[in-house]
């Protein structure tokens, strides 16, 4: 696999995270909301 | 339930099933059939990794969680995004490179024979007896609730799905699974849409929302480090990122999912789908239970929801009891009713005071008298008989379903519950006999059978454990405890597994001899820390009463442990 395409691989992986840790974040909004 | 309900399901499913045996009818190679010809693309390989995941029991348990307890089950959730992350960056490639069927192929490559097999006999044994479960358990709560004969639900969900598996081999389980997802996503949308009309009939959503923030059920995360704590933020992204690293990573019935995929783009975005939308569609799963909730603090939800328990009470002369319980109930839901009102009122006047603080310790009670009369019908059947099963959870949403909603929606709801068992069902039978196949048949019997021999023996093979799903559901009601001994089988296995896995993908100067012994050494040591906590061995309390997700870390950790050690000393006596 060339370099470029693992690049573009890596920039996924960091969005999947990201989304979870924005999920995370909201979660405790909400948590935090309703308490 | 109405002709109408009748048809939807029995249509729905038989299409479906008609539809996937005709779609695949031509299978002539191996790879065609175990493979699915190795050119589905990411959208396919997406959804037919979430429908194997998802079984009849996610749609059974999850809203009925959500009504008991809230949001909170959705942080078991949390791990499975980096164990995908994990996958796809490096498992993938490499399953590729070597052009496998099975995952347990690679670790002849890596390792040795015996290291495969002992992997390819724990997944057998482990998922063989799972799939009838994935028959059983949707067909128990179905034939209580609906009054359906238990054995020809058990038969017709089996026999549904082996015609098209057997048949179609691989690709018709992809084929299929993307129209039950279709149905799965029909019918909970809808069910959603109705239950927000009927919510919105009576009360605001913010409203409603707020009563059920107040009752507990908006709270998503916990950060304690409790350990009897079976959901925290910790145990979901530990042990959810073990056990989805061992399912997704190590279980044929996943595995061979995304190798279906046309090449390692098409099956990393497979990955990445579910790791984008599993953590949102199950949040989803869960606060449809939550509005579960808010409709019955509107409508009196039955003291039980597993109705056949009360009629058993009723049979065994606890009549008297159980009248005197149900008055108080009633009683208790007006009381309940009115608290709800005053809440709500404080609420849209502003939510804030005295007045309002007093409301809300005022619907706490009454709630939490509803629980107590609640446990005190638990407590009487359990007086009957020990054994009895008190957990309604997987009741909740099937009563609501089939009280509440309209003629049609509900066959179409019953459909999903089906689709949801038949296409974890139909992955789980295609994983079983492509390993029975190709790690055993043909790696130990036959190494130079030809083609069409092959392709013959893999659907017998099918055709074999399919069979022994459906016996296997047909006779689980006989014994108590055989659907909590399954389980935990796959609790006890799964950790050694991904242990073995975990050192030839990632310490690569590990051979053979040493995984395989700390493998048997890591398995030894959960059996006995296991069994040690059945019978109270006194070393062990300090374990107190942590789960069976722990068992993965502990089983791994010890296979990756022992492996290092064995190979180290290994070696020092060697040089």
């Amino acid at each position: 696999m060339n370099r470029s395409s693992s690049r573009r691989w890596r920039q996924v992986y960091a969005l999947v995270l990201l989304l979870l840790a924005a999920e995370i974040i909201a979660f405790y909004f909400l948590t935090e909301y309703y308490r | 339930m109405g002709w109408l309900d009748w048809t939807v399901m029995i249509g729905t499913l038989l299409a479906i099933a008609a539809y996937g045996t005709w779609r695949t009818r031509h299978q002539r190679t191996v790879n065609d059939y175990l493979r699915g010809g190795g050119e589905m693309r990411w959208f396919t390989i997406g959804l037919s990794v979430m429908a194997t995941q998802a079984s009849a029991i996610t749609f059974l348990s999850a809203p009925g969680l959500g009504y008991e307890s809230g949001l909170r089950f959705v942080q078991f959730y949390f791990g499975l995004p980096l164990a995908l992350v994990l996958i796809a960056a490096f498992f993938i490639p490499i399953y590729y490179r070597l052009r496998v069927y099975t995952a347990y192929e690679y670790l002849e490559q890596r390792f040795d024979l015996r290291t495969r097999l002992l992997a390819a006999s724990l997944f057998l044994i482990q998922r063989g007896l799972a799939a009838g479960l994935t028959i059983f358990a949707p067909a128990i709560v179905l034939s209580s609730l609906l009054g359906w004969d238990l054995n020809f639900t058990n038969l017709f969900v089996g026999i549904l799905v082996i015609v098209y598996t057997v048949s179609g081999g691989t690709r018709a389980v992809s084929v299929t699974q993307r129209w039950q997802m279709g149905v799965i996503f029909l019918g909970m949308v809808l069910a959603f849409g109705i239950l927000v009309y009927h919510i919105t009939q009576e009360v605001s959503m913010p409203v409603a929302l707020e009563l059920a923030g107040t009752a507990g059920r908006m709270q998503v995360l916990d950060f304690s480090f409790d350990l009897d704590q079976r959901y925290t933020l910790w145990t979901g992204l530990t042990g959810g990122l073990f056990l989805a690293l061992s399912y997704f990573g190590t279980d044929q019935s996943q595995v061979q999912r995304y190798l279906t995929g046309r090449n390692v783009r098409e099956s990393r975005l497979g990955l990445m789908f579910n790791a984008a939308l599993k953590i949102p569609m199950q949040f989803f799963i869960l606060f449809t239970g939550v509005l579960v909730f808010i409709f019955y603090l509107y409508q009196q939800p039955p003291l039980f929801f597993n109705e056949v328990a009360l009629e058993r009470l009723e049979e065994q002369g606890y009549g008297e009891e159980l009248d005197e319980l149900q008055g108080r109930y009633d009683q208790n839901y007006q009381q309940l009713q009115e608290a709800r009102q005053l809440l709500s009122e404080s609420y849209v006047a502003g939510g804030h005071g005295e007045a309002s603080a007093s409301a809300k310790s005022l619907f706490r009670e009454q709630l939490a008298e509803d629980q107590q009369l609640r446990q005190e019908l638990k407590n009487l059947l359990l007086e009957v008989d020990p054994e009895f099963k008190v957990k309604d959870t997987n009741y909740v949403f099937l009563t609501f379903v089939m009280e509440y909603l309209p003629a049609g929606v509900v066959g179409l709801i019953l459909a999903l519950i089906f689709s949801a068992a038949m296409s974890s069902t139909s992955s789980e039978l295609n994983a079983l006999s492509t390993t029975s196949s190709i790690d055993l048949y043909r790696r130990l019997f036959n190494r130079e059978v030809s083609e069409a021999q092959h392709l013959r023996v893999s659907r017998w093979l099918t055709l074999l454990w399919g069979s022994l799903a459906i016996g296997f559901a047909l006779t689980a009601s006989l014994f108590d405890n055989l659907i909590e001994m399954v389980n935990l089988l796959g609790s006890l296995f799964y950790g050694s597994i991904l242990g073995i896995f975990i050192v030839a993908f990632f310490l690569r100067w590990i051979k053979g001899r040493a995984v395989f012994w700390a493998a048997l050494v890591g398995e030894a040591a959960v059996l006995l820390i296991h069994f040690g906590r059945v019978w109270h061995w006194e070393w062990l309390s300090f374990m107190g009463t942590i789960g069976y997700l722990w068992y993965n870390v502990i089983g791994c950790g010890l296979v990756v442990l022992t492996a290092v050690i064995l190979q180290a000393f290994g070696q020092k006596r060697v040089s």
